[in-house]
């Protein structure tokens, strides 16, 4: 077990390394001078120029720009912005709104999604399972922002049930429904992905040999059904995980969430490359230890995975 | 199952390597009628065609829907609710007109041509990609296989609006068109790869490659004309499906603008126009959101009913 943990620590550095390359890359090889743009019309000289460069380092050549920024990153700074305030003192303020927005969407896909889903899974065929399978697939559909809207629209203004934005207060109460807009699309594929992996898994041949020794019907779901139907379930909300960093970006902008995909986009709309690839590389890290996570519970779970090649 | 091992012990036995022809090839066309079957026996297929169907016409012939040019706006005519006449150009408004003037109508139709035509580069580039990166690294392995699979994971490795924000930035003063395409691909191309890849691995120890490799067949001939073949259909489900992703995707980069800007007649901009409008005009919100919403399900339908279709477990029961 231990040999697969570090097998698939070390597998996960390339990727790390060369995702955040390609970000840090796609910001920082646009055209133009980033320290004559900040200046404008009041630049100092040429040599003073020069300073200002090395301190960002913009002085050196890009790989090193890259290695450099990646070294600082390791050791937990983030850079600063151009206009002198550190990232990692935004990303601090705002990421724990995030995590919170983040921890009750994952919470609604894990009780609405697998509880759905088992329901339908186990009543397949149903007048029941086939509306559930139309519903899902007509949530999924709908665009993040476009519910937000119309969700803000009706429940916070028309009717005045919940608090048509967030702000600063990140109760409960505040969050759930931006949570829910958030978790939306997920909880519908993983309502499917259940139900799909439920059914399959009813026709397996251990599962007809469990029946046929006389386990009861509870036990055999429970015990035979449900826990290899997980695995699948288990595998897509790590991987959802970057749908629902994008989906919190939009999420968080039209419910005014402090959070830090709220910063991202305030950042694209004042074009600070050196927010925008920190935020972005954050997010792309979380993804891969995250993945890296999920990955060893999926051995946890499957046997085959550890013991297989 | 049983029929399978009848067929794999007369394949040992090369004087019935006749009757094992016979059998696969009646066996293949009758798994491609129960698709068609299945097919057309599935209402959410047929409602879905028959949707993008008329979304096709509409973006094809967006004039034989409406005659008022969606760019020219009125400001005199503005913000005007739904079925109104315009006092000045005399035209009729069927849903208003937007906060400039614009029939919403009219952008509604020609938002179409935009939509479809961005899900479909997209699909189309990115399934390419995926196709061809997925099936060298699955069919030739090794070091190929690793490089591929270790560039398909880096790009995996960033969510689509992330990445497609990033490269938009740099892309800033390119074609609005373009640039969204083209950042799509990029990012989107990787689920197409892995799944392409996994596909082409199981069809290679198929026994009728097995066996046209024992008959001397070149390598890339049977990777054309055996392997690709057989392998593609799931990517055909998904890719109808990710054309659904990318639409709305497409639409969620003009909302954070850093996508299409107001010189492309799209719903995505134009819904991100709206939300300035939001409590004094909610429909213009509502509108091109619905349409939206309307062509991503459909995508999301037909994809899902061929996956059904073409897959004999779910067929079966």
């Amino acid at each position: 077990m231990v040999k697969y943990i570090l097998k698939r620590c070390l597998q996960a550095l390339p990727v790390l390394f060369g995702a955040t390359f390609l970000v840090y890359g796609l910001v920082f090889l646009q055209p133009g001078d980033p320290i004559r743009a900040l200046c404008g019309q009041h630049c100092p000289n040429e040599a003073g120029l020069d300073i200002i460069r090395a301190r960002y380092n913009l002085d050196k050549p890009f790989i090193l720009q890259y290695l450099l920024y990646m070294k600082n990153l390791l050791l937990g700074d983030f850079g600063t912005t151009f206009s002198g305030r550190s990232v990692s003192d935004i990303i601090a303020t705002s990421m724990p709104n995030t995590i919170h927005l983040g921890l009750i969407a994952i919470a609604f896909e894990i009780i609405l999604g697998v509880g759905i889903g088992i329901i339908v899974g186990i009543r397949r065929g149903s007048f029941f399972d086939s509306s559930i399978l139309v519903i899902t697939l007509i949530l999924i559909s709908i665009p993040t922002f476009v519910l937000g809207f119309v969700c803000q629209l009706v429940f916070g203004m028309n009717l005045g049930i919940v608090p048509p934005t967030v702000g600063s207060s990140t109760d409960f109460e505040h969050m759930y429904m931006p949570a829910l807009i958030l978790a939306t699309g997920s909880i519908a594929s993983i309502c499917r992905l259940t139900r799909n992996s439920i059914q399959d898994n009813s026709y397996a041949d251990h599962v007809r040999t469990s029946y046929a020794k006389g386990l009861p019907r509870y036990q055999v779901t429970l015990r035979h059904i449900f826990r290899n139907s997980m695995i699948p379930v288990v595998t897509y909300i790590g991987a959802d995980l970057g749908a629902l960093m994008g989906g919190a970006v939009l999420t968080e902008t039209i419910f005014n969430i402090q959070g830090i995909g709220n910063q991202l986009y305030a950042a694209i709309q004042r074009g600070e490359g050196t927010t925008v690839v920190s935020i972005i590389t954050l997010f792309v890290i979380i993804f891969v230890v995250t993945n890296i996570v999920v990955d060893i519970l999926y051995a946890v779970l499957d046997p085959r995975i550890r013991y297989g090649k | 199952m049983e029929n399978k091992h009848f067929v794999a012990d007369f394949a040992n036995n090369l004087d019935e390597v006749d009757a094992v022809t016979i059998h696969s090839s009646a066996k293949s066309v009758s798994a491609f009628s129960k698709t068609i079957y299945s097919l057309v026996h599935n209402p959410l297929f047929i409602v879905s065609s028959l949707i993008l169907f008329l979304l096709l016409i509409i973006a094809v012939f967006p004039g034989l829907f409406t005659q008022i040019d969606p760019t020219r706006c009125v400001i005199r005519e503005a913000s005007l609710p739904i079925g109104t006449n315009g006092e000045y150009t005399k035209s009729f408004h069927l849903l208003g007109t937007t906060g400039l003037g614009c029939d919403e109508f009219a952008r509604i139709i020609y938002g179409a041509r935009t939509s479809l035509l961005v899900g479909f580069f997209v699909m189309v580039i990115s399934t390419s990609i995926g196709c061809v990166l997925g099936a060298i690294a699955g069919y030739f392995g090794g070091i190929l296989d690793s490089i591929i699979s270790r560039i398909t994971d880096v790009f995996f490795a960033i969510p689509l609006i992330l990445g497609a924000v990033a490269l938009l930035q740099l892309l800033k003063d390119a074609d609005p068109f373009w640039k969204v395409v083209l950042t799509l691909s990029i990012f989107g191309w990787t689920s197409s790869a892995r799944l392409m890849r996994s596909s082409v691995m199981e069809t290679k120890t198929q026994e009728y490659v097995t066996s046209v490799r024992a008959l001397g067949m070149e390598k890339l001939t049977i990777l054309f004309k055996h392997v690709i073949p057989n392998a593609i259909s799931p990517i055909i489900a998904i890719a109808m499906i990710s054309m659904s992703v990318y639409i709305v995707a497409d639409s969620a980069l003009s909302f954070l603008g850093v996508g299409m800007n107001s010189s492309v007649v799209s719903w995505g901009v134009d819904i991100a126009n709206a939300q300035t409008t939001l409590q004094s005009n909610p429909g213009l919100l509502l509108y091109p959101s619905i349409a939206l919403a309307i062509t991503a399900l459909s995508f999301m339908f037909l994809g899902d009913s061929i996956n059904d279709a073409i897959d004999p477990k779910k067929r079966r029961r």
